[in-house]
């Protein structure tokens, strides 16, 4: 069977993924915690970019508030660090749900736009609240190990690859295909297009306000402009694009070969990491359209989608 | 009282008028043709009954219920069915999942869904392909599917736009008895098509759009005899020279 075969390497990925911290470094642990992040990032956005069809060029913005409202809780207001988390994690769906019933009635490019506005709009409100931190940035206590982000940060990556596998096999799911497909005809046969896609949307912003949350006391120092960086946006983009928007096992792949490669690169020069990602999102775009995984979809005739969609198909 | 009452709809696209004052009703369990000569505006009528499309003037009741106002997709859930005249299909879901979503969304879960989509497929002979991505799909089984998908819903009012348009002559007649199949089990049916073997086969009722305008309204045969639906079909000189004619002939 297929789907056993799949869920047999998902097992096997994991059982290495787990193992990194005892067998190796401190490097590469370091390493496979910022992969592991980006995988939950990309899985975050692949829910409305790759399932629902919305290109969101502003997912940063989940990242950072999740980031900027746990530090706050935490140190202003002297929260234990789980609940200033959670409170975090909570505010940020809230704040993506609101948010996406607007955003959501734009399409294509207006709607991938109008996101890059809301990462941009939201960094500026961060920055000029005072509770925030007012753009000063916010020095946590440095706790734990690199093993035990590196965990979190993995343990969000598999939830995030769990929400996709459960939500692609769902009618949920489907109801998001459907969108994507064409969302007149979804409205059509009676299904709430607004609902379904802001509580992507939500779920999205949720995942990346997790990484977030981690990622903040992580790097023990967290500033707006660094959490608010458009560029980890068209990471997400990029690694979802690259092994394949809409599939389970794309964004993880994405963020794994892309964290390869740039590490490669680095060796090199610093520089060359930007080269190496400039090259490697031309050959996917020219060579690789629909990602890694995706180009593996049958042809006509082919299973029935859902059968064996660990999915190395879209 | 019909199940559908049109009063005084219009239609303006910026300062084109392309529906006028379209006042019907239809009585539960008829098939009514709706004709007319390209751009007339019949797709747009059966738009704003379904809700994708708001109308400017005018008011729809359904079950006498003002619909004109709502979502489409609550339009849907309340019983009230379409299909596309450009087919508009759900082209990552493979066929099964294309109809289970829409028996899904009025609420059929577990055996008795997947039952129902096994019925439909069987219905509209499309169980072969079950299993086929619908991007792969030729476009007489899109406009199948768009039936069956219509079906899922388990309609009291189907909105059909072209479904015949493109079928060849077995799989016409396939379709004209699948409609009068339908017809006897009580689901009213409003039907778009150019196929006059089609609309005088299957309809009770005919109505004629004309540049916006409803023209006639009545009996298939008494509608296609009228001097005004001959002379939006086909222009005033072939009325006039229609005592040495046929008449309306075959499809329009």
């Amino acid at each position: 069977m297929k789907k056993k075969r799949d869920m047999l390497l998902a097992a096997g990925i994991l059982l290495i993924a787990l193992g990194i911290p005892p067998l190796t470094n401190d490097y590469i642990v370091q390493v496979g915690t910022e992969m592991a992040m980006y995988a939950a990032l990309a899985g975050g956005w692949n829910l409305i970019g790759g399932l629902t069809g919305y290109p969101s060029f502003g997912n940063v913005a989940f990242f950072g508030l999740g980031a900027m409202l746990a530090g706050a809780l935490s140190v202003n207001s002297h929260w234990p660090y789980w609940l200033a988390a959670a409170a975090a994690v909570l505010g940020t769906g809230i704040f993506a749900l609101l948010l996406g019933l607007p955003l959501l009635r734009l399409k294509g490019h207006y709607f991938s736009i109008a996101t890059l506005a809301l990462a941009q709009a939201t960094l500026a409100v961060v920055t000029n609240t005072k509770f925030l931190g007012a753009g000063m940035g916010m020095s946590l206590p440095i706790v734990g190990s690199p093993a035990v982000f590196y965990y979190a940060m993995l343990a969000i990556a598999v939830l995030s690859a769990l929400i996709t596998y459960l939500l692609i096999h769902s009618e949920y799911g489907n109801t998001l295909l459907a969108i994507k497909s064409d969302e007149v005809a979804a409205q059509a046969i009676g299904i709430n297009t607004v609902l379904a896609k802001s509580s992507a949307f939500a779920l999205s912003g949720v995942l990346g306000a997790m990484a977030g949350v981690v990622y903040a006391l992580w790097q023990s120092y967290i500033d707006p402009p660094t959490v608010f960086e458009p560029s980890i946006t068209v990471l997400m983009l990029v690694m979802t694009m690259m092994g394949g928007a809409g599939t389970v096992a794309g964004p993880v792949l994405g963020a794994v070969l892309i964290g390869i490669l740039t590490q490669l690169a680095m060796e090199v020069s610093q520089n060359a990491s930007s080269l190496v990602l400039g090259l490697g999102i031309i050959a996917v775009v020219l060579f690789l359209p629909k990602g890694i995984l995706g180009f593996r979809r049958p042809g006509k005739g082919g299973k029935r989608r859902g059968q064996s969609n660990f999915p190395l198909r879209g | 009282m019909g199940i559908l009452e049109v009063k005084g709809l219009g239609k303006d696209f910026g300062g084109l008028r392309v529906l006028e004052n379209i006042s019907f009703s239809l009585a539960e369990g008829t098939v009514t043709g709706l004709i007319g000569p390209n751009g007339a505006g019949k797709s747009t009528l059966v738009n704003l009954i379904a809700g994708s499309d708001r109308p400017t003037r005018g008011e729809i009741y359904f079950f006498s219920r003002p619909v004109h106002n709502l979502a489409s997709w609550r339009i849907a859930r309340l019983g009230l069915a379409r299909t596309f005249q450009i087919t508009r299909i759900f082209r990552d879901l493979t066929l099964r999942e294309n109809i289970r979503l829409a028996a899904w969304t009025i609420g059929l879960r577990g055996s008795r869904l997947e039952a129902e989509v096994d019925r439909l497929l069987d219905l509209t002979e499309l169980s072969d392909k079950a299993g086929v991505l619908c991007s792969d799909l030729t476009l007489p089984d899109q406009k199948r599917l768009q039936l069956a998908r219509a079906l899922a819903l388990q309609p009291k009012l189907l909105l059909l736009d072209e479904v015949m348009a493109g079928l060849n002559p077995v799989e016409l007649d396939k379709a004209i008895a699948l409609l009068n199949r339908l017809r006897l089990q009580g689901i009213t049916m409003l039907v778009i098509e150019h196929l006059m073997k089609v609309i005088m086969n299957i309809s009770d009722r005919v109505i004629v759009l004309h540049q916006g305008q409803l023209i006639a309204d009545g009996q298939p045969t008494e509608v296609v005899n009228m001097s005004q639906v001959q002379e939006a079909y086909l222009g005033s000189r072939y009325v006039k020279h229609k005592a040495e004619g046929t008449g309306l002939g075959g499809d329009a």
